[in-house]
């Protein structure tokens, strides 16, 4: 299977905040969201592939090719949305296509008027007349209209209505059909991911914690609930995280089957949600 | 590259437009015309610049298909542009129009020539080399006290070299012709054209300011928003983690 996204051991650091030993890899045709909670290092992921900002340490292949030695072609291969995508305030939407068009070879009018009218925007609006979401919509279009190979969306649902969500959705889906396109996105709304997503990759606090097929996620997670048992260091390797109530204690493991097997009845078991695993990941609580 | 500049160019038409009439203006009023021409030819080059922030267009300009060395360089060539259209509007236009009959501006009479263009031309120049670099790296809300003083420093330098010479330029020129013989190089044929020799130099002098100053700012683009000495600490913190 080729790889249209490969990143090996990627490192930035900031004042407060470093991106540690990130490794994951997308393969051509696939949708992959990225989660994390808010400062978890998703935005520094998207803006290191883009080469917005350097990469201290590490590597990042795009197509086969290094984003930044080759950063015009990777670029131009790519179709990207901003997570803040306020840019050029005072324009008309028109002015802002045709600032953009001319840089992508394979820019296509026909493409992009056809999602135009699909998004009803108002291309003789100024940018800043528009909604969150109008805005969102904009960008997309722009996104989709040069015949992109990789589709990078950094939080494009968050400003959505949940109509528009959900086809939105499906236009993600209707992408890849041709197998030779891919799609990274991140988000805050696991369920989006829970519709559409084909790999999930997972980071907290600037590090990696799994990437992995949403298949395989969901086969091997699990939320548990119970008595103290659960928080025996036997156990320790399989569970992730653990939240104790007045009422026992509730658990994320990611070997469900391993602690059905060991735990027998004196638990129940549930299937994680990409939510459950945000939630439970690292949380060592104890509530009274 | 040629797409980057003619949107530059055409986003910023207004302002262009007002700087252009309020020459005119200043030419009216016949006050300190060089004193104001400089302050307002000093401030315009920016605007490109300051604009592009204000839309946060950096950042977007950047995810685009585009070497950051062509957009460094389209600012460049944006802002030299600029310059020359308004040095042509404030000094050339004058000129253009005090031959005509009935339209007689009396403001830039006797005070404008080929030296006092260059004079304009290499101070805001100077300021464009200096400036940019800190323009690409810093929030121009950071460096506009640097801009305030520069600019000041040159049109305080322009005011005090009316005492000397009725013609700014002409006080720097008469300098370097005493100074380097400038009539007896291959360019210069005779006395009156001796300032083609300068200009020259001058023009030589600007490039290669200009190439220096243009690497400087593709890597100030390329640290935009880190910390200061980045890269220094990172080097830093590498060799103490071996």
């Amino acid at each position: 299977m080729e790889n249209i996204l490969e990143i090996k051991n990627l490192n930035k650091q900031y004042d407060g905040f470093s991106l540690s030993d990130i490794s994951f890899s997308l393969p051509r045709g696939y949708i992959c969201g990225l989660i994390g909670p808010n400062g978890s290092g998703k935005t520094t992921i998207i803006k290191l592939i883009m080469n917005i900002i350097p990469k201290d340490d590490g590597s990042i292949k795009v197509f086969g090719l290094d984003n930044e030695a080759d950063e015009v072609e990777v670029k131009s291969r790519i179709g990207f949305v901003h997570d803040t995508p306020d840019f050029y305030k005072e324009s008309k939407l028109k002015i802002i296509k045709e600032i953009v068009a001319p840089f992508y070879i394979e820019w296509s009018d026909e493409k992009f008027m056809g999602y135009i009218d699909k998004f009803e925007l108002p291309l003789k609006k100024k940018f800043s007349s528009l909604s969150l979401g109008m805005k969102m919509k904009f960008w997309l279009a722009i996104a989709l209209s040069h015949n992109a190979e990789l589709i990078l969306l950094d939080e494009p649902t968050s400003g959505l209505d949940p109509v528009f969500r959900r086809e939105f959705l499906e236009m993600l889906s209707d992408i890849i059909q041709d197998e030779r396109k891919s799609v990274l996105f991140s988000t805050h709304i696991t369920s989006d991911l829970d519709r559409i997503a084909d790999y999930i990759t997972f980071i907290k606090n600037g590090k990696l914690v799994f990437s992995k097929t949403k298949d395989e996620i969901f086969d091997n997670y699990g939320v548990i609930k119970g008595g103290d048992e659960i928080t025996n260091a036997k156990y320790e390797n399989s569970i992730c995280g653990y939240k104790k109530t007045s009422l026992g204690v509730d658990a994320l493991t990611n070997n469900i089957q391993g602690i059905k097997t060991s735990l027998g009845d004196k638990a129940i078991y549930e299937k994680a949600t990409l939510e459950d695993i945000m939630y439970y990941t690292d949380k060592k609580e104890t509530k009274a | 590259m040629f797409e980057l500049i003619k949107y530059d160019l055409k986003r910023n038409k207004m302002i262009i437009l007002a700087f252009s009439l309020i020459a005119i203006y200043f030419l009216a009023v016949n006050m300190n015309y060089w004193l104001y021409a400089l302050c307002w030819m000093s401030i315009l080059p920016f605007f490109p610049l300051s604009r592009e922030e204000k839309d946060n267009g950096y950042e977007f300009l950047i995810s685009l298909p585009v070497k950051k060395e062509n957009i460094v360089a389209s600012k460049y060539i944006c802002a030299w542009l600029i310059t020359a259209y308004i040095s042509f509007v404030f000094f050339l236009l004058p000129k253009i129009l005090e031959t005509l009959p009935y339209l007689k501006f009396t403001g830039t009479e006797g005070l404008i020539n080929v030296s006092t263009i260059v004079l304009g031309f290499a101070i805001i120049s100077f300021n464009i080399c200096v400036l940019f670099p800190l323009f690409f790296r810093f929030h121009s809300s950071k460096i506009i006290i640097i801009f305030i003083i520069l600019s000041s420093m040159f049109c305080g330098l322009v005011f005090s070299l009316q005492k000397y010479s009725a013609k700014p330029g002409d006080f720097f020129y008469g300098y370097c012709r005493f100074r380097e013989g400038i009539e007896t190089t291959a360019l210069a044929v005779n006395g009156s054209v001796g300032i083609f020799g300068l200009l020259f130099v001058f023009a030589c002098i600007i490039y290669c300011i200009s190439y220096i100053s243009c690497k400087i700012s593709v890597e100030m683009l390329k640290r935009r928003g880190q910390p200061l000495f980045y890269n220094l600490r990172l080097k830093h913190n590498k060799l103490l983690a071996n």
